[in-house]
């Protein structure tokens, strides 16, 4: 099958190629040829042309000789002049003969000057007006010699002379000679070897003059074989239908001219058209050439072409063919394996595209879903980042709100605290002020008593010296030394001393335990720094005591616009934390200054010290180092926060083991500047 | 000579009015004592007119300053003096600005101190009647 194909492919565009350039070759030749003919039979149209002009030139101007000698005879010219036409006939016709023999002159005429006929030498009884040609008005126009082919009423051509007759200067007359057509065109036939036919158009014609003429030329006339022509003149002997129908085609005028075949032969013919001497057309010169050993030289040139062609083809064809089925072979074959091969390969390929596709599926499934997760991604983490921001910022306003809520805790804890004590310290206070009131009133009681006893005694003693003797005052004396009288009279005083100490004591205790607990005092007022530290001094003595000794430096302070219950909290929390920090036995230092906007109070131990990383921490609530139940961690706090509220300021300074100072700055006028 | 001075002493410790009685041992006073509001009450009705009433403030079933409103009423002339543990009672500082009390002391108190304010007490008592007396003559 693909064989096949493929032979058909190869050989049949190569035979159609063939056949083509056969085809154009053979087409290629015809027209050459044709057209080498048209330019051949040009040729000799204008060759034949040329030795007809020249061979009616040659005529002409023997003619011309003829008429020159006549003109001059004397003879002519008296017969002439005396209008003797018996003389003038007498002398033309021993011309005429000769002339006719010569020169095959068939017209003679004589016309008298104003051109009428005079004689016919060649028709002397005819002595009708002849019809002025147009050589004759030519020569009578010009007064000179005119000649040219004139178509004479009887069909026939001929060539015509007229000559002025002048003797001296006068003109006498005009002598014409004339000449058939026939012996000039078979001189033309001899001299070119070419065959030609004549016609005329009837217009031109006479019917019966033209058969006459023809009769008397000796040739046949047929006046019907053409519808608007005749038939004058041939050099080749054409039956007459044949004749008919080479004349009646339109090809014979086209410049190829027509392919003629008569008799066996085979002529190319071309009409030229027929002038007469007035340049009118009057008929038809048809040139025919014989081209018979030409078509046949030719046909048998494109026969031997067309085989040798056809051998070659033949030949390349089997060539191709045989080459072509070998090629087709391996062709099949390569093509077979090249099948498996594709075969292998398609299903190689169906197997990697669906791979591909799976693959590219997978891929686009990937991106989709990378793209999707980085854009989830993104949103998470833009919505984790807002939400961490969120979160932060909730934290921090928690862990802000917590701080507060603890400082407040611990403040409200540390007031409660307070508030409980001065409760305490209220109910407290009444019940035992009532004892230690009549303790205390009784001891002056005691007191004032003693005196009087005391004196009463001295009396008695100095009337028991002065009155009483012997034994019984030895024995007042004796019992006066065995019970220490003397020494309980001087005692007494001190002892009674220590009791009112005693009373007091109990009684600034009392006091301050009421003065501190009024925790919840609103308003500010003025008050004095020192009374608040000895206030609270008088509390925290007894934590005091144990562990320090109490330096106080006071410095002149002015009254201070403050809440001196918070402040009291201060110094104790710190005189407390002080006592706290000495493991021992230590010194608690107070001291006071102010400057011109400032009070200040720094209140100092020798104990064991801050350490630094626990420094910044210190004011932290809930930070403490105490053991668990020796501190709440919120004494600081509650410090830093009062310190704040009064506008002032708590620093600290504390070396490990040398102890700690902090030291409360405290504006004069911090309290009312917030107040207005 | 001055004459005598009537004082009156309530309070609900009876070692309160033993000291008093003993710190004014050596005056020129006559003291009264009453363990409670009503005895104390019912001794001015019966023993008028009476000078300076010394009183404690925290007592069973009155306090010192509602026996105070009663007393003036029976006994507008005398003088109050409150002696307490608590001294700083808003309602008690309040009478003390109105001029219905005369002063207060605080438990425990001096003697010294207790014959000073009653001493003034009496001379702001006389004071008083003496002005009120010129406005009646």
């Amino acid at each position: 099958m693909q064989n096949k194909k493929i032979r058909r492919k190869v050989l049949v565009p190569l035979t159609l190629t063939f056949i083509i350039l056969i085809a154009a070759f053979l087409y290629t030749s015809y027209r050459i040829r044709t057209q080498d003919y048209a330019a051949r039979l040009t040729s000799r149209y204008e060759r034949v042309q040329s030795i007809l002009q020249s061979l009616v030139a040659t005529h002409t101007s023997s003619m011309n000789s003829i008429v020159a000698f006549i003109t001059d005879q004397q003879r002519f010219q008296n017969a002439m002049l005396n209008l003797d036409r018996e003389q003038l006939l007498q002398h033309g016709s021993l011309l005429l003969d000769r002339l006719y023999l010569q020169q095959q002159i068939t017209h003679f005429y004589f016309h008298d000057r104003n051109g009428h006929n005079f004689l016919r030498v060649y028709q002397p009884e005819n002595i009708s007006e002849a019809p002025h040609r147009f050589t004759m008005q030519r020569a009578m126009a010009e007064d000179h010699p005119v000649a040219g082919l004139e178509l004479g009423g009887n069909g026939t051509f001929t060539l015509r002379l007229v000559y002025p007759w002048h003797v001296g200067q006068e003109l006498i007359g005009y002598i014409e000679l004339g000449q058939e057509i026939d012996p000039i065109l078979r001189e033309l036939k001899n001299a070119t070897d070419i065959d030609f036919l004549v016609t005329i158009d009837k217009e031109f014609l006479v019917r019966n003059s033209w058969e006459e003429g023809m009769r008397m030329l000796g040739r046949s006339a047929n006046w019907n074989i053409l519808n608007d022509k005749v038939l004058i003149d041939q050099t080749v002997t054409i039956p007459e239908d044949s004749a008919a129908i080479i004349l009646s085609d339109d090809a014979i005028s086209q410049e190829q001219g027509s392919l003629i075949k008569i008799e066996g032969r085979t002529f190319r013919g071309r009409s030229f058209p027929l002038q007469d001497a007035a340049q009118r057309t009057v008929g038809d010169f048809v040139l025919l050439h014989d081209i018979t050993e030409d078509v046949i030289a030719f046909r048998t040139f494109i026969t031997q072409v067309v085989a040798f062609s056809l051998l070659l083809s033949t030949c390349l064809f089997a060539f191709a063919y045989r080459i072509l089925g070998r090629v087709d072979k391996q062709l099949a074959d390569s093509q077979d394996r090249l099948q498996q091969e594709l075969e292998n390969q398609a299903k190689t390929n169906e197997k990697l595209e669906i791979e591909v596709t799976e693959r590219r599926r997978a891929e686009d499934e990937l991106t989709r879903l990378n793209e999707h997760l980085e854009r989830r991604v993104t949103e998470r983490t833009r919505e984790l980042h807002t939400l961490n921001l969120e979160i932060e910022t909730g934290r921090m306003a928690l862990e802000e709100a917590y701080k507060n809520l603890q400082a407040q805790q611990a403040t409200i804890l540390q007031q409660g605290k307070m508030a409980c004590i001065g409760q305490l310290a209220a109910g407290v206070a009444h019940d035992i002020n009532n004892p230690i009131g009549f303790v205390a009133g009784n001891l002056e009681v005691l007191e004032d008593f003693w005196k009087k006893v005391v004196g009463f005694v001295e009396i008695q003693s100095d009337a028991l010296q002065k009155n009483v003797a012997g034994d019984n005052l030895v024995q007042v004396t004796e019992a006066r030394k065995k019970l220490k009288i003397n020494y309980i009279f001087e005692e007494l005083p001190a002892v009674m001393a220590e009791c009112f100490e005693g009373t007091d004591r109990v009684n600034r205790i009392v006091l301050n335990l009421k003065g501190f607990s009024r925790i919840d005092e609103t308003e500010a007022r003025l008050a004095d720094i020192h009374e608040c530290l000895e206030s609270t001094i008088g509390i925290v003595r007894n934590e005091l005591r144990y562990k320090a000794d109490l330096k106080k430096h006071y410095g002149q302070l002015p009254q201070l616009f403050c809440h001196p219950q918070q402040l009291n909290q201060v110094f104790m929390n710190l005189l407390l934390n002080a006592a706290q920090a000495i493991e021992r036995w230590g010194e608690i230092s107070i001291k006071t200054w102010a400057d011109e906007n400032n009070i200040y109070v720094a209140i100092g131990d020798t104990g064991g010290g801050i350490s630094p990383e626990n420094l910044t921490r210190i004011f932290e609530p809930f930070f403490t180092t105490k053991d668990t139940g020796v501190g709440t961690g919120l004494g600081l706090s509650i410090v830093y926060d009062i310190i704040k509220k009064h506008r002032g300021e708590i620093r600290v300074a504390s070396e490990v083991n040398q102890g700690t100072a902090f030291t409360i700055r405290l504006p004069l006028y911090g309290l009312e500047s917030t107040n207005a | 000579m001055p004459e005598i001075i009537r004082l009156l002493c309530v309070d609900d410790e009876i070692n309160i009015l033993n000291v008093i009685r003993r710190q004014l041992l050596d005056e020129n006073i006559e003291i009264h004592c009453a363990l409670t509001v009503s005895k104390g009450l019912q001794f001015l009705q019966e023993h008028r007119p009476m000078q300076v009433i010394v009183s404690d403030y925290r007592m069973p079933g009155m306090n010192g300053m509602e026996f105070l409103k009663q007393a003036e009423l029976i006994c507008p002339e005398a003088v109050f003096i409150i002696l307490s543990g608590f001294a700083d009672i808003p309602i008690v500082k309040q009478s003390l600005e109105n001029k219905h009390l005369f002063r207060i002391l605080r438990k425990p108190w001096r003697a010294e101190e207790l014959r000073k304010v009653i001493g003034d007490a009496v001379r702001s008592s006389r004071q008083t009647s003496s002005t009120s007396h010129g406005a009646i003559l």
